[in-house]
């Protein structure tokens, strides 16, 4: 009677723990460069202004660059790029779980779970952080003409549906992982 | 073993009521909708758009102007509806990968190759759409400019955004090529019960 153990073959198994270590470096080249370019983007003050631009449009061009406002700004944008790369670690962890082998447990479905849901919350907070980055900015008003811009992208969109697929696939992978627990236990 | 084997057909075969996968049937019924809702609206906001110069000037308002535009003549917005045309299909397509993709977990088909499949081919629009939407962007402002030579756009090449969907992506692929595996496994049992 054939088992119904969903263990991979040695062949698919090498083939994926190779790709996952490869994605296990990719993935953490990633996080040094969204941590570095966030940090940089709120130390130049230039990189401040095409943060503007891209997040506010015309608005983000006219905001005045401060100090203050780009020390307060930093602080907005800390909060989805913090969240990202909690997601992202949670992504490395995963893979570190597939390049040894271990790919239908119950952690690497947590990890993907805890990355989906990092993915979904950039919907909300896209708009949010938009928010919070023009009225940084506006600090550099004189009172009165300080001001809180809302903006949505397509990208806060995007977010919502990658999140949703990973979502799902997570669900899926956590009942991949019940089966394969079953099945060892089985055997 | 009975039992296994149950729950193994439960993730290739329409599910019995107390099936596992329950929640995740209902969610993604929902899923369908929105994203055919999603489509749809994504087709008429691009024709609409472009048809009425006073919505394309409200639409593109946050990419138009940092780039410097002060007007968009009627051949400027041809060429930019003919420019995000290719981007807007690749979108589309994605979206309807999703749509299938959500549709055939709604009708219990989850753990099965076609549905590995179809997480491979929205892996790879994402990752294409990473990258080209820089392009879109530098595309558009050539398009919409084309009347004024001296406009110069003020946005940035590449903003961290199109590197986190490229990871996104390649992340996607990656998972859907471990899916791949697992329901080819699974298809395999399934032929044998």
């Amino acid at each position: 009677m054939p088992s119904a153990d969903l263990s991979l073959p040695s062949a698919a198994l090498s083939r994926l723990a190779r790709l996952s270590r490869l994605m296990e470096t990719v993935t953490s080249v990633g996080i040094a460069l969204v941590a570095i370019l966030t940090v940089a983007a709120v130390l130049i003050q230039d990189w401040t202004r095409n943060i503007a631009l891209v997040k506010l449009g015309q608005v983000g061009a006219v905001l005045p660059i401060t100090p203050l406002g780009q020390a307060v700004a930093g602080i907005a944008l800390a909060i989805p790029v913090g969240v990202m790369i909690y997601g992202l670690l949670a992504a490395r962890r995963m893979f570190g779980e597939f390049a040894r082998g271990e790919i239908f447990t119950a952690h690497a479905a947590r990890y993907l779970q805890t990355f989906a849901a990092t993915v979904l919350a950039q919907a909300p907070l896209g708009p949010l952080t938009a928010a919070g980055f023009s009225a940084a900015l506006s600090l550099g008003n004189p009172p009165g003409q300080r001001a809180i811009t809302i903006a949505f992208s397509i990208n806060d969109y995007f977010a919502l549906i990658v999140g949703g697929v990973l979502f799902a696939a997570a669900t899926v992978m956590r009942e991949a992982a019940h089966l394969a627990e079953e099945n060892k236990g089985f055997v | 073993m009975a039992t296994h084997l149950k729950r193994l057909r439960s993730m290739t075969e329409p599910p019995p009521p107390s099936d596992p996968f329950a929640r995740l049937r209902a969610v993604s019924r929902a899923m369908v909708v929105a994203v055919t809702v999603a489509m749809v609206a994504l087709v008429a906001l691009a024709v609409v758009v472009f048809l009425l110069p006073a919505l394309t000037r409200t639409a593109f308002l946050p990419e138009v102007m940092p780039f410097g535009l002060t007007e968009i003549t009627p051949r400027a917005r041809l060429l930019g509806f003919a420019v995000l045309a290719a981007p807007i299909g690749l979108f589309l397509y994605g979206l309807y990968e999703i749509r299938c993709l959500f549709g055939q977990y709604a009708a219990g088909e989850v753990l099965t190759l076609r549905a590995a499949r179809r997480l491979k081919h929205i892996a790879w629009a994402t990752i294409i759409g990473a990258i080209a939407r820089p392009l879109s962007i530098q595309g558009l402002f050539l398009a919409l400019s084309i009347d004024q030579p001296n406009a110069k756009s003020r946005l940035p090449a590449v903003t961290t955004t199109d590197l986190t969907f490229l990871l996104f992506g390649l992340l996607l692929l990656a998972i859907a090529w471990a899916m791949a595996e697992a329901a080819r496994i699974a298809e395999e049992h399934r032929q044998i019960i």
